[in-house]
């Protein structure tokens, strides 16, 4: 129960958070530069066990309530499923079998701080490539959207890894 | 058959991938050409555009003064154009020299018997003294002393201010005045002989005469009338249309035909 509540706080936190203030800062030039898509980092934190049925239904949902903000429809929605069906090979991918089902929940405790740094980056990577291909919908300004994709996944990590120091406590996931 | 179902089975995941993507995609590609997706996924949604109102309440606050500042430029063109337009270049050749300067009042006394305004630009702006101050409503005061960022204005609440003014309806002269028996919202026009038809809620506007503003800018409407006892002049009371505790933003008059006129007036 306690796990839902959490998880379902920081659904609307991210979403707010991702909306209202990241969205709104101008650095005026720079601006296109950064927009770190904050908004999936319930969608990677959430337990290896979880459905994933559920995690494809929630990470649609997410991604189309974000659209509906950014009024632009699909866009968030189809980058954001990519990670939820990704996640799980890639879990496979870097750690064993047992290793993961020991796992009760993923933090940088659980995983240790360098594995969940590389697990979460390759993942917003992916989420951020995805993003910016299908924004502009050509592949013909293929530097500019590596090179935002590189700067917009590190901060989203940056910010991912702020998250987990501060809502997450070392204690209880021992 | 039964491998059919075993397929889906074993690929039940990647498909409902592939139909959540697809459907995406429809959303995506779709988009521009539906009435549907504009009303129901967009912002202007009732439920969505709640969180962006409450957003904006607040964070509007923080804009507020730079808005301001916006508004007060766009008005001071508007006013440039409207005062330079043709009708008023027939009526009153100085009209068609004016430039406003948006300032703002950053201190204003109304309690005592020799009130004074500060303003925010200086000469630096291009301020100089006797040029008049006008708020949003009408005429504030001239300005007395200016240093290179900062102005000091003299206000109509103030005994040493005196402008001739008009009355709108019949254009006869008077003499704008305050003393300290007055509070800030009320002033006294001396000068209009007594067989002038003037009733109350009459308006007096700024007559032009001094060279500092032009004909026609408002000061305030009348409110009582008194017979001056052995002479053939009346004193009017009139309510200031400007609430000198409110004032907040004003704009600087440029009279650029100023020193021509006062030349001519000398040589009279």
């Amino acid at each position: 129960m306690r796990y839902f509540i959490n998880k379902i706080s920081l659904f609307i936190i991210l979403i707010l958070l991702q909306i209202l203030i990241i969205d709104k800062v101008d650095l005026g030039e720079l601006s296109s530069y950064f927009c770190p898509l904050i908004y999936g980092l319930l969608i990677i934190i959430l337990k290896p066990k979880t459905n994933i049925f559920l995690l494809l239904i929630l990470a649609f949902s997410t991604g189309l309530i974000i659209d509906i903000f950014r009024d632009t429809p699909g866009l968030n929605a189809s980058a954001l499923l990519i990670i939820a069906f990704v996640k799980k090979s890639l879990l496979d991918l870097m750690f064993d079998k047992d290793e993961i089902d020991e796992i009760k929940d993923l933090n940088i405790y659980s995983l240790g701080l360098s594995k969940f740094l590389i697990f979460a980056i390759i993942l917003l990577f992916i989420q951020h490539t995805w993003f910016y291909i299908l924004e502009h919908a050509s592949f013909y300004m293929l530097m500019n959207i590596i090179i935002k994709s590189i700067i917009n996944s590190i901060l989203a990590t940056f910010i991912l890894l702020i998250i987990q120091y501060l809502f997450v406590k070392y204690k209880h996931n021992k | 058959m039964q491998n059919i179902i075993r397929l889906i089975q074993k690929y039940r995941y990647f498909i409902i991938f592939i139909l959540l993507q697809f459907f995406a995609f429809t959303l995506i590609f779709s988009w521009k050409n539906s009435f549907q997706h504009y009303t129901f996924i967009s912002s202007s949604n009732k439920m969505f555009g709640l969180v962006y109102d409450i957003n904006s309440s607040i964070t509007d606050y923080f804009n507020l003064s730079y808005s301001n500042k916006k508004l007060l430029e766009e008005n001071s063109k508007l006013k440039i154009k409207l005062y330079n337009s043709r009708k008023n270049i027939n009526r009153e050749s100085l009209n068609s020299q004016n430039v406003f300067i948006p300032v703002n009042i950053i201190s204003s006394n109304y309690k005592f018997s020799n009130n004074f305004l500060s303003i925010n630009k200086g000469s630096l702006d291009g301020i100089k003294i006797n040029q008049g101050l006008i708020g949003t409503l009408g005429v504030l005061g001239i300005v007395i002393s200016c240093s290179d960022n900062y102005s000091s204005v003299l206000p109509i609440i103030n005994p040493k201010f005196e402008l001739p003014v008009v009355h709108e309806k019949t254009g006869s002269f008077g003499l704008l005045k305050w003393n300290e028996n007055n509070s800030w919202l009320f002033a006294i026009i001396d000068d209009i002989p007594v067989y002038e038809k003037i009733k109350k809620g009459d308006m007096f506007i700024s007559s032009g005469a001094a060279g500092i503003f032009p004909r026609g800018i408002e000061i305030g409407s009348v409110v009582s009338l008194k017979e001056i006892p052995n002479s053939q002049f009346q004193e009017i009371t009139i309510k200031l249309v400007e609430d000198y505790t409110k004032i907040n933003s004003a704009y600087i008059l440029i009279n650029k035909k100023q020193d021509e006129y006062l030349e001519i007036i000398q040589n009279q």
